[in-house]
């Protein structure tokens, strides 16, 4: 690399420095000790916070739980997002496409405690939903879609839903409709070709978008709190109540670290799984 | 040296306009108060509006989501606060005011109206601002029965129709009426928490913000919410139909003030003594549903008749409360709130 390149990563190496900096103070008050009967906190410097968490069983149930609702609500947004994105990228009609794209943009320049608020509304006991299966006889009571599990679930589907869609929609029209026009001339049938040619070729984008999802859920916190009911407890959750409940920063500090190598490490599998993808599809393609 | 004589002549005319200015006059003449948005909304900025027309003493209001946030806030500022005084609930105000770098004790001397204080309602770096009861409130149109006593909410007519706080919100005291009310104590909690596992089929939600809740209970997803009577009065304005009871036991609670340790003490010693002057209380209670801690203050009609009889009102040992509260905090989310 010639000096000037160097030169010209300087910029963006600093402001990693800065970021990961931040990220080791926090790792290192994780070391301190909270002062007894008092919020503040004191040397000496120790691993106990860290060794305290593994030893605790609530905290690695609700870690363990936190990774599988993100990887559960990861696989949905993969099942519900791609054929949304396909629709967007293959329609014939051009106001289609500028409708769903831009219910998606609406989407995104609302804010995440509106969307919950809105959610709270439409799935609430006397909300839309139970309003509209009630009336046409479905249902005799009214279900219970918030202050539990599912309703964060309905609700973070839809806040990770457009980013993945809007990484995916392009990297499928990308691919040319030609090759998928000639796998049909071929003989394939359209879920053949959907699923042995469309599919394939999108899969980096695929695990792109699904990488941006599991973070998005991941660090989910405003939605469990408001729609969870005081039920649905992900480790951000647990965190906040180490800081704002048992006033033990070191604690909460040891953890967020931990937290964040845990997250760390299930993003690196996503990428190698973007790594095996691309070149399993250039391969593919010779 | 004519350059000179005009530069310093220009230096000295701008400092004197800049001392001058109105803005910097009303900087020095203002206060920074930091309490609970429904606080500020329903009372809190009514009795700052008269302070600030009485002294010329601006009020800034700072809100803050609960007194923790609040806190968190304060500490991150702590080698220059920017806020004067805080409202906290009086644990927390219990367990964080000795430190001395971020708070300043409060003197008897001066408040003028601290004769007529209420028991309890002063400590050495903190005073009250109002109290409340943990109560009931219910929607007597979406009940079959009225509530009377808190055994009423273990009866399987009440099937996921509470609001409940969770621990950390009003410093346990659901907790310590489940326990209260099932022969334990704040010593023996195992019975509540026992209790609270029988309660489960009849909650909802379980709240940590007040707002959320009288939303829910506005819009019918539940029919009854466990919190203070000031809860109800947003609702009852709105035109809800509210009903609020306070059985025995009812624990009273405090919310404070503290003086933040800042060069605006002098002022923010003024506000806090203007809050606790027969006035001011009786402004809180009529708009905001409080109990006024000036004894002086009878209690607005509407809240009287609300108000827990003195014999039927419990109070906790808030040392307590502040050693336990997160062991309980843990053990609610993991046995009761799963």
């Amino acid at each position: 690399m010639k000096a000037g390149a160097r030169v010209l990563l300087l910029p963006a190496a600093a402001l990693m420095a800065i970021f990961f900096g931040a990220f080791l103070v926090f790792a290192a008050v994780g070391m301190l000790s909270c002062a007894p009967g008092t919020p503040g906190y004191s040397a000496p410097l120790t691993l106990g916070n860290y060794l305290r968490f593994f030893s605790d069983p609530a905290g690695l149930r609700i870690l363990g739980w936190t990774v599988v609702f993100s990887l559960s609500l990861t696989a949905a947004t993969i099942v519900a997002g791609y054929p949304f994105a396909y629709l967007i990228a293959r329609t014939r009609w051009a106001w289609v496409r500028n409708l769903l794209l831009g219910v998606l943009l609406v989407t995104f320049l609302c804010g995440s405690i509106s969307r919950a608020y809105g959610w709270l509304i439409l799935l609430g006991r006397r909300g839309l939903v139970n309003e509209a299966l009630m009336w046409t006889g479905l249902i005799d009571h009214p279900l219970a879609l918030i202050y539990n599990v599912s309703g964060v679930f309905i609700a973070l589907l839809h806040f990770t839903l457009p980013y993945f869609v809007l990484t995916v929609f392009g990297a499928i029209r990308a691919v040319p409709s030609q090759v998928e026009e000639s796998a049909r001339d071929l003989g394939a049938s359209a879920l053949r070709v959907f699923f042995q040619i469309t599919v394939p070729l999108t899969l980096p984008a695929i695990v792109g978008g699904a990488t941006l999802a599991f973070s998005l859920a991941i660090s989910a916190f405003a939605f469990p709190l408001l729609l969870g009911g005081g039920r649905v407890r992900l480790i951000s959750n647990y965190i906040y109540d180490q800081l704002f409940v048992a006033f033990d920063l070191p604690f909460a500090a040891a953890v967020s670290s931990l937290f964040l190598l845990v997250a760390l490490v299930i993003l690196w599998g996503f990428f190698a799984v973007e790594r095996w993808a691309t070149r399993a599809v250039y391969r593919r393609a010779g | 040296m004519k350059k000179q004589l005009n530069a310093s002549l220009m230096i000295s005319l701008a400092a004197a306009l800049f001392s001058a200015s109105p803005m910097t006059q009303a900087a020095s003449q203002e206060i920074a108060v930091m309490a609970w948005g429904t606080t500020w909304e329903q009372g809190l900025q009514v009795v700052a509006d008269k302070f600030e027309k009485q002294t010329g003493i601006h009020v800034v209001p700072v809100t803050q989501s609960g007194s923790a946030d609040g806190y968190a806030r304060l500490q991150s500022m702590q080698d220059a606060p920017k806020i004067d005084i805080w409202f906290s609930t009086s644990s927390l105000a219990a367990r964080v005011t000795p430190d001395k770098k971020l708070f300043a004790p409060i003197p008897d001397a001066a408040l003028s109206n601290v004769s007529a204080l209420i028991p309890g309602a002063k400590a050495p770096t903190w005073v009250a601002a109002y109290y409340y009861p943990l109560s009931i409130i219910y929607r007597p149109t979406l009940v079959t029965h009225p509530i009377t006593a808190w055994a009423d909410l273990w009866k399987p007519e009440f099937k996921d129709s509470l609001a409940v706080p969770d621990v950390q919100t009003y410093q346990a005291r659901m907790l310590m009426v489940s326990a209260l009310t099932h022969g334990g104590s704040i010593d023996n909690v195992d019975p509540g928490f026992t209790a609270l596992k029988q309660l489960r089929p009849n909650i909802a939600m379980f709240y940590g913000s007040d707002s959320d809740s009288r939303r829910a209970l506005a819009q019918g997803e539940v029919s009854v919410l466990i919190g203070p009577p000031s809860q109800a009065k947003p609702l009852s304005d709105a035109g809800v139909d509210v009903t609020v009871v306070s059985p025995k036991p009812a624990p009273v609670m405090f919310d404070v003030m503290t003086l933040v340790n800042t060069p605006k003490q002098a002022m923010a010693l003024k506000f806090i003594d203007f809050v606790l002057s027969a006035e001011s209380q009786s402004t809180i209670s009529t708009l905001y549903n409080m109990g006024p801690v000036n004894h002086n203050v009878k209690a607005a009609p509407e809240l009287a008749a609300v108000l827990p009889k003195e014999s039927d009102q419990v109070s906790f040992d808030e040392a307590k409360i502040n050693d336990h509260v997160a062991q309980w905090n843990e053990r609610f989310n993991a046995e009761i709130s799963r």
